[in-house]
């Protein structure tokens, strides 16, 4: 058995694999090494076992692991028996290595490895077989399980080098064996040391112990262990994969890896060193085929092998947020910035633990999106781990306990025997060099250049012409650019994409449509880009670039861009630039318009000669130019331009050594800008939409004060915004790491094109080449040069966004709409025939990719034996849409329908009121039995939780993946108010991640809090198609999901850029084939169901989906349709005519839709299915789940780009293992059976069943999750959301509580905690009390440890909270209505909060109160310091003035005191009127208006 | 686009008409214009729909929602330019299009739900009066220009007739460069424009004005030239490389009762061009006037042709208590023309016979009234519809003079039909017919038909194009342009391999 992932087959693409998983360390500073820290390395791995994830196999994991220093002694005495004898400490090294099973090809690679040992002049001290004891592997694990050996070598003495050297000369010779061995995927080097060693293996955390025997052997000591528990996405064994690596173990993802590895490809011949003979050895560096983990290994070991330190390494590659920060000095600032010239950061979520074996440390992103809790005790040891309370800690002997802060570090180092802080590190390092020298006197800024002398004019003659070739259409110009100009705002529409793919397409489209964004979903968060802003750059780069191992000052000689996108008098400026070190090439990039397709491709070859050339000439930018496109040129798609050069230049080895720049008339959309950016263009001159601008201004299509300046700066500032969206979703920071990122997926370009100039892009579905590129071209021209007097005066219609009829093709056109609704308003069965046809008929038109399938023969039966379409309807369910997105009297509508036929509507985010839990009397039930959770938590309150049979998980939204949302102000009336537990008039706003998923582990983490607040509901996870979102799926199936959603790109939305509508996603056809055949690859299909949506519509289409491997089937546009949408597109703007998407009571009005249309069209679609179900011999729709075989491709298409593509990938089947089933068979195991819960239910029956007061004390531990939820559960299904009364039931535990302590606990309980508590402690708060505080005998001062985790108290509804000590990032998160009082919080403390009230007794970190627009928070600022960490952009900061205000405050305080014993709390009181004056209370702006509104009516109502 | 909340803040609102008691005192139009202002805040109204059904129910495409905005903001030019990118004669539409768009508009179709309120279009957006108002402010700024071609290519291309269709075809067909003759039997150019539409719904300086246009481009007239008669049809097809049949439908529905053939009996095509004709000042001998000064009236037929006659009627001072019966069951819908004499209108009503005054001349008009029934039939296609006399429904009303207003059947075969063999289309029947065969088969039944062509409007005969109604029956003015323009485009792509001319398929080709 190999260590690799299977082919790459169907759809499946081991590229897309991920992972994440629990890290930890426990070190001993003064380096004291001990058994008991291997033990306690140990132990930690196992307490964060739920971190990790099962297979199919349930003794299979995903691997464990554990780093630790060479037990010397221990390997004597080992070796000794070997029959071999070991030098001093550190004169030897050790290599532990996997290899091959086979006899024969482990002897061969045993030979390589001595050869080269010996090669490199070191003595070869023998072989040792690792021990292992097979009794605890599991069965997956163990059929591809590697032998492991270990070989000692040692370095001559008679040669004069220290350690230092001997560990490069390990290093250089693993890399050397690497390179000899490539060719045999099982031999891994885990390890090859003289310091450290690493003991790894498929393993679950408990097994390892008993796996290596070695591990439980008392003379294996180390004063330090290193641990790593696996949570990836799939289950193929991959013992190489299993972490820690040799310097460093990962938790997270790293987003921008595909640049990552360009840039580092591309630096290639820049590397040099004196440290190294030959550096040629080391290559490859990055290893192929690595997770993003090991990639990023690679890199960090090279960087400190040749020389840089183990922090300044760690800064290099993982920066913190520099650019945005006041704070920063500009000694550390500058060292960043000077280190963004040598590279570009290593994006995207991240705990990092790294060591050389004398140094150990830790370092959190940017962002801060993983946990990193530790504990530093009185005898020297530092418990470092995602989690706190993972190993057993005296609380007498704690001496502080802290967290890593966003982009922070953390370094014990045990030569020195001492922690050695951020601050202090940093430094150090930062100091080293005169960076910020070095910097001003050689990077290059445009505002320092002259002014040019010649800037291009607008050719107002030419102009119509040019827009034309380029493709510009009115609706460019109105819908898109006219919103950029004006308001400096992306465009927004609604309702989803029904118009085709590009490559399905009559007409000829730009190449950018054929690219779908591809966007962080569970296994990665996007980013918020607008609250979070000061984490976003788009600063970048642009010119040669140096050797990144001799950094010096010449290596800041590069141009600086505050932004990608240049005006022309920028681009006239750089231009004009003429010096020895700066100069530019402009190449064009246009071809004749007679030579016809032929000419495209002898021009891109032509171009990259020519850019190689620039590069010999030494130019530091080169300007790849369409200027000069008119009757004769044609432009050369930008985009193929540099995507062509990027690559041929990575190729040639000669990228580093050039800037791109494109000058085009082609670029306006964002993401067009996205897309040119991210296949390593440097910066973007878009001129036609400067020109067009002037253009519009001059005919007065603009506001009259809008001058072109204004418009200029407007629309830059919409790109820029547009861009950080766009970044943001994909979980990226940076410009920097996203350029040459290639964070798209290709649909519908053929192999050839995509690994000629887009080499790296995933592209699944072949189709058109170079050649149809350039007949589109041809076409666009020939349009532009049609001159016909009646037309030539404006530009096409357009027609791409709403419907018209010289325009792009609609699914959802007039014709169509209308004979639905006659349908199913005369429940005629003729209508609804002439509906599917012509949904189903396109012979001509082809939209989506199931208009390319035929059915293949079957063996027909009779219609009678197929199952009742009363039975089918039952897999029907509508979408979520939210009551606020559509009116109530559409949502329950839908609702009732729904609930009549026994199919489920989606309550969509925005709670419910729970009026409409009841039936009515007349039978009807208006309840929607799915609840959904999205990432503003509205309305989720435990009673929300209980009353439904399904709880949906939005991970994403079809039409917007990876974006929050915002409902105004204005649109929030009282009855939306009410349900989403918030105030009328304000704002609300739903941060594009769940705070409380940044992994696959957070998501298994709030699918046992679901489960837990409601044990009967199925939980449903929906994701969005996206290259790889059948891995993201395995992941989730093993986060023990029932249902997965997989959701087509075309779904609607009530309000959404138009960027994303158009540009992000793919269709469900590929997402849910892809999930379908990687759930089948990994076993794990018969856990899960498989749903899917996205603009289904008739019988046909759910027949296809089924055949791909869909059980469910979601329906939300149609149904809309049937009672009465006409596809107004008008959602956002809440003018819906007919009384759907809109809360103007006028308008609501207008509603006719009646439950009997939803039920008419679904009976409608089943009888449809049923009659292709008998066509083709299924009796039952589980029969035909995944039957691939059933489907075939057309031949009989001529369309001149539908008939190339080639949809065949979809079709694979991948075989059923021993077992398996294509369709959900099995219960997942949700473990709630071993829940504390159950002894508080049992305990509290009193309570429970008459209301008495009970009182229950009980240890707890960080492995008891989601404590006190399920209790909550019964409460709700009981009480309702009343509850019971104060304190009905008083729990007090002990100890280290685990996530979700407390979650969505129900009005009535009180839980106490002596101890500390972990992430999302209070999550969902529905009207219970917490109470932390630390233990009775601990020392150390409260109000400046850390006492609980991350994003605690997100999404509260009510209750209240008092945390003796402080909590770390985004406390009160979307907090909707609990009161908490708490001593200091960590970064992005009470953000996108609406309601209740926060008392910060201590200090905040960063952009407190970002998005904050409800609810007020009192801040004790005692250092003055609070303006500065205060995100001002939605709230005003004031004195508390009022004495009613003041008594109230103080009694909190007093409360807090009361129940927590804080010490805090009794000096504040005692000297409360100083300590009164220093409280800052930050009132949102929007709420105090409405609250003096409110005020001021309730007087004049009085 | 648009107001986003313009259609909730702004009534539906159009300018009065010329109030009745003036009005019917002479044959100018009775429409109005609004301020400016007062048009852009309907402009406002309309919501840019997603799916705009208005753009779907006009026949010509007109791109609606995108000229609605453009004047809502005051660009009227632009707006202009949009408007003719899909029709040449905006000025003809704006006037006496019955407008479909506007039935199909979301504030009528969807946003009404009151059937009533539906029916008078009380929410609708003021398409019609919206596009009135640009086509003038084109030519009142003098935006609408003559374009004649730059390059001329060496086609020549011959038109019969001069109506909407012909001119519309003459006028794309011109732009690309060709020749471009149009044949007109008449006097003046404009067929039906001229010589059907009467003054009080399109004043005839406004046909002239953009005849004008035409001849300025380039476009010759041979007026008063009745090719197959005055011209042979030989000579034209050897002189031009493509001919378009753009004659109309002048075959009137015949009543084939007992006394139609009386005096005081007169097809509506008899009538309305001599009005028309009185109106532009020719002189009209005595004998051929037909005299209405206080005669009692019937029109028969609820259709546009009906009410022009109407309105005539009750200029020239019939008798103002006017009948008006329709055979269908649809009571005639309410015109202009309507408000000014409130005629006896009735649906369902058929004619039995006209009795003589013992002159020759007619007394009274003998009727029934019918009940429709559908037929229930097991097709999806629905039921086939019969009628029913309503035993001793039957009536007498007294009439000295009876209009037959009651459609056409297809175009006059006779002449240059019958010489060029093209075959037609009948109504109903499964294969085409020559002319010889549809002029015998006439002789005794009444079927609708049309002239026969291809999906490049080309008819049986190779060269030889057809549009308008003489290719898809009477109907109304936005078709025939429509058909003109499509045509123009295939004999521009026959001609010349390629054509630049725009299309705009009809909604159902496009799903």
């Amino acid at each position: 058995m190999k260590f690799k992932y299977p082919e790459k087959q169907g759809l499946y693409d081991p590229q897309f694999e991920h992972d994440s998983c629990g890290v930890g360390f426990v070190v001993q500073i003064k380096n004291r090494k001990s058994h008991q820290i291997v033990q306690q390395g140990l132990r930690l791995l196992c307490n964060l076992d739920h971190r990790g994830a099962l297979g199919a196999d349930p003794d299979t994991g995903d691997g464990s692991g554990i780093l630790i220093q060479i037990p010397h002694h221990f390997f004597v005495e080992e070796c000794q028996q070997a029959g071999f004898y070991l030098p001093e400490a550190g004169e030897y090294g050790i290599a532990s290595i996997f290899l091959p099973q086979d006899p024969v090809a482990r002897r061969h690679c045993g030979e390589v490895i001595e050869s080269h040992i010996v090669e490199k002049g070191m003595d070869l001290l023998g072989w040792r077989d690792v021990p292992i004891n097979l009794d605890y592997v599991g069965k997956q694990a163990r059929s591809s399980m590697p032998a492991m050996r270990q070989l000692f070598m040692g370095h001559r003495r008679l040669e004069n080098y220290d350690q230092e050297k001997f560990e490069r000369k390990l290093y250089i010779t693993r890399k050397a064996i690497r390179t000899a061995l490539q060719d045999v995927e099982d031999m891994i080097i885990t390890s090859m040391s003289s310091r450290t060693i690493v003991y790894k293996g498929m393993l679950i955390p408990h097994q390892m112990e008993h796996f290596f025997p070695d591990l439980s052997d008392p003379r294996f000591s180390s004063a330090m262990a290193l641990v790593h528990t696996r949570f990836p996405t799939n289950t193929f064994p991959r013992w190489d994969l299993v972490q820690p690596f040799r310097n460093l173990a990962h938790n997270g993802e790293i987003n921008s890896l595909r640049g990552n590895i360009n840039w580092m490809l591309g630096r290639r011949p820049t590397l040099a060193s004196p440290l190294y003979d030959n550096i040629r050895e080391l290559q490859p560096i990055i290893i192929p085929r690595g997770s993003d983990s090991a990639c990023m290994d690679n890199v960090f070991e090279f960087l400190i092998q040749s020389g840089y330190s183990l922090p300044h390494a760690m800064m290099m590659m993982v920066p913190e947020a520099w650019e945005k920060n006041p704070d920063m000095n500009h000694e550390k600032q500058a060292f960043y910035e000077f280190h963004d010239h040598l590279m570009e950061p290593w994006d995207g979520p991240a705990s990092l633990t790294f060591t050389d074996g004398i140094r150990i440390g830790a370092t959190l992103d940017r962002n801060g999106l993983r946990p990193s809790r530790y504990v530093v005790t009185k005898d020297d040891f530092v418990i470092m781990g995602s989690e706190v309370g993972a190993v057993d800690v005296d609380p007498e002997n704690i001496k502080f306990k802290g967290r890593l802060q966003p982009g922070k570090m953390f370094l014990v180092d045990t030569e020195e025997g001492r922690i050695i802080d951020d601050a202090e590190l940093k430094k150090e390092i930062c100091s080293a060099k005169p960076y910020a020298k070095w910097l001003k006197e050689n990077v290059l800024e445009l505002s320092h250049l002259p002014k040019p002398a010649k800037v291009p004019e607008t050719d107002f003659d030419t102009l119509l012409l040019r827009q034309k070739i380029f493709g510009y259409t009115t609706e460019d110009l109105n819908l898109l650019l006219t919103p950029m100009v004006v308001d400096g705002v992306e465009a927004s529409g609604s309702m989803g994409n029904d118009t085709p793919l590009a490559v399905l397409s009559d007409k000829p489209r730009l190449l950018y449509d054929y690219f779908k964004q591809i966007f962080a979903q569970v296994s990665n968060p996007p980013v918020d880009a607008i609250r979070e802003e000061l984490v976003m750059s788009l600063t970048s780069r642009l010119g040669p670039q140096r050797n990144i191992l001799e950094p010096g000052p010449e290596h800041a000689r590069m141009l600086k861009l505050e932004h990608p996108v240049l005006s022309n008098e920028q681009l006239a400026q750089l231009k004009e630039l003429d010096n020895q070190h700066f100069f530019s090439s402009t190449v064009s990039i246009l071809f004749d318009a007679e030579k016809g397709t032929e000419g495209l491709t002898a021009a891109v070859s032509k171009l990259c000669m020519q850019a190689e050339n620039a590069v010999k000439s030494g130019s530091a930018f080169l300007v790849l130019s369409d200027r000069g496109a008119g009757k004769e040129q044609i432009p050369i798609p930008a985009l193929l331009a540099v995507a062509a050069v990027h690559h041929h230049l990575i190729l040639k080895r000669k990228r580093y050594k050039i800037g791109i720049i494109v000058e085009t008339g082609e670029a306006r959309e964002i993401a067009h800008f996205c897309l040119l950016v991210s296949y390593g263009a440097g910066a973007i001159n878009p001129y036609l939409a400067f020109e067009t601008f002037e253009q519009m201004i001059k005919q007065k299509a603009l506001p009259a004060e809008l001058t072109r300046e204004k418009a200029n700066e407007n629309y830059l500032k919409a790109i820029r915004k547009g861009m950080y969206k766009v970044f943001a979703k994909m979980g990226i920071s940076t410009i920097q790491s996203y350029r040459g990122a290639q964070i798209f997926e290709a649909i519908g370009l053929n192999e050839d094109l995509v690994h000629g100039h887009f080499s790296g892009t995933p592209s699944r579905i072949n189709g058109i080449g170079i050649e149809e590129i350039a007949q589109e071209s041809l076409l666009r021209h020939r349009n532009a040069l049609e001159e016909t007097a009646d037309t030539n005066s404006i530009l096409p219609g357009g027609g791409f966004y709403h419907w018209r009829r010289q325009g792009e093709f609609h699914q959802i056109n007039p014709v169509m709409s209308n004979t639905l609704q006659k349908a199913v308003r005369n429940n005629s069965q003729d209508s609804y025939e002439e509906f599917s046809k012509l949904v189903n008929d396109q012979h001509h038109r082809f939209s989506t990719p199931r208009s390319l399938f035929e059915f293949a023969e079957g063996y027909p039966i009779l219609l009678d034996e197929v199952e009742p379409a009363a039975e089918i309807v039952k897999r029907f369910v509508t979408g979520a849409m939210s009551f606020g997105s559509i009116s109530i009297e559409s949502h329950e509508t839908l609702a009732i329908a729904m609930n009549r036929i026994g199919a489920r509507s989606n309550s969509g985010e925005g709670g419910e009121d729970p009026r409409r839990f009841k039936k009515r009397d007349n039978g009807d039930w208006p309840v929607s039995n799915v609840k959904q959770v999205a990432s503003g938590r509205f309305g989720v309150t435990i009673n929300y939780l209980v009353n439904c049979n399904e709880l949906q998980i939005k991970v994403a939204q079809g039409a917007k993946p990876g974006e929050g949302g915002q409902l105004p102000g204005n649109k929030v009336s009282e009855a939306i108010a009410k349900v989403r537990n918030s105030t009328p008039g304000v704002t609300l706003i739903s941060p594009p991640p769940h705070h409380d998923i940044y992994s696959i582990e957070d998501l298994a983490q709030l699918i046992f809090d679901l489960k837990n607040a409601n044990p009967e509901a199925k939980i449903n996870v929906k994701l969005v198609a996206e290259a790889g979102v059948g891995t993201i799926s395995a992941g989730v199936a093993k986060a023990h999901a029932d249902i997965i959603t997989i959701a087509g790109h075309d779904g609607g939305t009530g309000a959404s850029p138009l960027t994303s509508i158009k540009h992000a996603g793919i269709p469900w056809e590929l997402g849910l084939s892809e999930a379908h055949q990687t759930l089948m690859l990994n076993h794990l299909r018969g856990r899960v169901k498989l749903q899917t949506d996205g603009q289904l519509k008739t019988g046909r289409d759910v027949a296809i989906a089924a055949l791909l491997g869909a059980e469910e089937y979601g329906f939300a546009t149609m149904p809309l349709i049937a009672i009465g949408c006409i596809m107004m597109r008008k959602c956002h703007l809440n003018t819906c005519p007919v009384g759907i998407a809109t809360q103007n009571p006028e308008l609501r009005k207008k509603f006719s839709g009646q439950p009997e249309h939803v039920i008419n069209y679904f009976f409608f679609v089943a009888e449809e299915l049923r009659k292709i179900m008998a066509e083709l011999g299924f009796r039952k729709i589980d029969d035909m789940v995944g039957r691939t075989d059933m489907l075939k491709q057309r031949t009989d298409i001529k369309h001149w780009k539908a008939s190339k593509v080639d949809l065949s990938a979809l079709l694979h089947q991948v075989p059923a293992g021993e077992d398996d089933t294509a369709y959900c068979t099995q219960e997942q195991n949700h473990g709630l059976d071993k829940q504390l819960d159950h002894q508080l239910i049992t305990q509290a029956k009193a309570a429970l069943d008459e209301e008495k007061p009970v009182k229950i004390s009980l240890p707890i531990l960080n492995v008891n999750r989601a404590v006190g939820t399920m209790l909550s559960s019964k409460i709700a299904k009981r009480y309702g959301a009343k509850g019971l009364a104060d304190n009905t039931i008083h729990c007090k535990f002990n100890g280290s509580a685990g996530q979700s302590f407390g979650a969505f606990l129900a009005p009535g309980v009180t839980l106490e905690l002596e101890g500390d508590a972990n992430d999302y402690a209070g999550k969902g708060l529905s009207g219970g009390r917490l109470v932390v505080y630390p233990p009775a005998n601990s020392t150390f001062p409260a109000d400046e440890n850390i006492l609980v985790g991350n994003t605690v108290l997100y999404g509260a509804t009510s209750g209240e909270v008092f945390f003796c000590g402080i909590a770390g990032e985004r406390f009160a998160v979307r907090n909707s209505g609990a009161n908490a009082v708490v001593e200091g919080v960590g970064d992005h403390g009470c953000e996108y909060m609406t309601g209740g009230k926060v008392i910060v007794l201590g200090e905040t970190g960063k952009n407190f109160a970002a998005g904050m627009s409800g609810g007020i928070s009192y801040v004790y600022d005692k250092k003055g310091n609070f303006t500065a960490n205060c995100n001002s952009g939605m709230v005003d900061l004031e004195t508390i003035d009022d004495a009613e205000e003041k008594l109230w405050l103080q009694k909190r305080i007093e409360l807090h005191q009361q129940y927590t014993g804080s010490e805090l709390a009794v000096n504040l009181l005692n000297n409360w009127d100083q300590v009164m004056a220093k409280f800052v209370k930050v009132m949102p702006i929007e709420y105090r208006a409405v609250l003096e509104k409110m005020k001021k009516e309730s007087v004049s109502c009085n | 686009m648009g107001k986003d909340t313009g259609f909730l803040e702004f009534k539906k609102d159009s300018p009065p008409l010329r109030p009745v008691e003036e009005r019917v005192r002479d044959y100018q139009e009775y429409n109005t214009f609004f301020s400016t202002e007062n048009l852009q805040r309907q402009a406002s109204r309309c919501m840019d729909c997603g799916v705009p059904f208005c753009h779907m129910g006009c026949p010509l495409g007109n791109m609606i929602p995108d000229w609605n905005d453009l004047v809502y903001r005051g660009h009227w030019k632009e707006a202009l330019a949009s408007l003719q990118s899909t029709n040449n004669f905006p000025e003809f539409t704006g006037r006496i299009c019955p407008a479909p768009c506007e039935d199909d508009c979301v504030l009528n179709e969807h946003y009404t739900l009151d059937s009533a309120e539906k029916l008078q279009k009380v929410n609708v957006v003021t398409i019609e009066e919206i596009e009135k108002h640009i086509a003038e402010r084109g030519w009142s700024e003098g935006w609408i220009k003559p374009l004649p071609p730059e390059k001329l290519t060496d086609k020549r291309i011959a038109i019969v007739g001069s109506g909407p269709s012909g001119l519309a075809a003459a006028q794309q067909l011109r732009r690309v460069g060709h020749a471009v003759t149009i044949f007109e039997k008449d006097d003046r150019i404009g067929g039906l424009l001229v010589y059907g539409i009467p003054d009080f719904k399109l004043e005839k300086n406004i046909v002239a004005r953009r005849v004008e246009q035409l001849r300025a481009e380039g476009v010759e007239f041979r007026t008063g030239v009745n090719v197959g008669v005055d011209y042979s049809v030989e000579e034209m097809r050897g002189s031009f490389d493509a001919i378009l049949l753009a004659t109309g439908a002048q075959h009137a529905r015949k009543l084939l009762v007992e006394g139609s053939e009386l005096e005081g009996v007169h097809y509506a095509m008899d009538y309305l061009p001599e009005r028309n004709r009185v109106v532009a000042g020719d002189s009209i001998p005595e004998e051929q006037r037909i005299e209405c000064l206080s005669k009692k009236s019937v029109i028969l037929g609820g259709g546009f042709t009906a009410a022009d006659c109407l309105g005539n009627l009750n200029r020239q001072g019939a008798d103002p208590h006017i009948h008006q019966f329709e055979l269908v069951d649809m009571v005639p819908r309410p015109t202009p023309v309507h408000q000014e004499v409130n005629p006896d209108c009735r649906a369902n009503v058929l004619t039995e016979s006209i009795a003589d005054d013992g002159h020759g001349h007619v007394k009274s008009l003998q009727a029934v009234n019918v009940e429709w029934k559908v037929e229930k039939r097991e097709s999806s296609t629905g039921g086939r519809m019969t009628m029913q006399r309503v035993p001793g429904s039957e009536f007498t009303v007294n009439a000295d003079l009876i209009f037959l207003a009651m459609g056409f059947l297809g175009p006059k075969v006779e002449g240059l039909l019958e010489e060029l063999g093209v075959e037609l289309n009948v109504r109903g029947a499964d294969k085409t017919s020559s002319p010889e065969q549809l002029i015998k088969m006439l002789k005794n039944v009444q079927p609708m038909f049309d002239v026969d062509a291809d999906e490049n409007f080309m008819t049986s005969v190779e060269g030889v194009f057809v549009a308008g109604d003489a290719h898809r029956g009477a109907s109304i003015v936005v078709w025939a342009i429509w058909e003109g323009r499509e045509a123009a485009r295939c004999i521009d792509k026959y001609l010349m391999g390629t054509t630049n001319l725009p299309t705009t398929p009809q909604a159902e080709v496009l799903v």
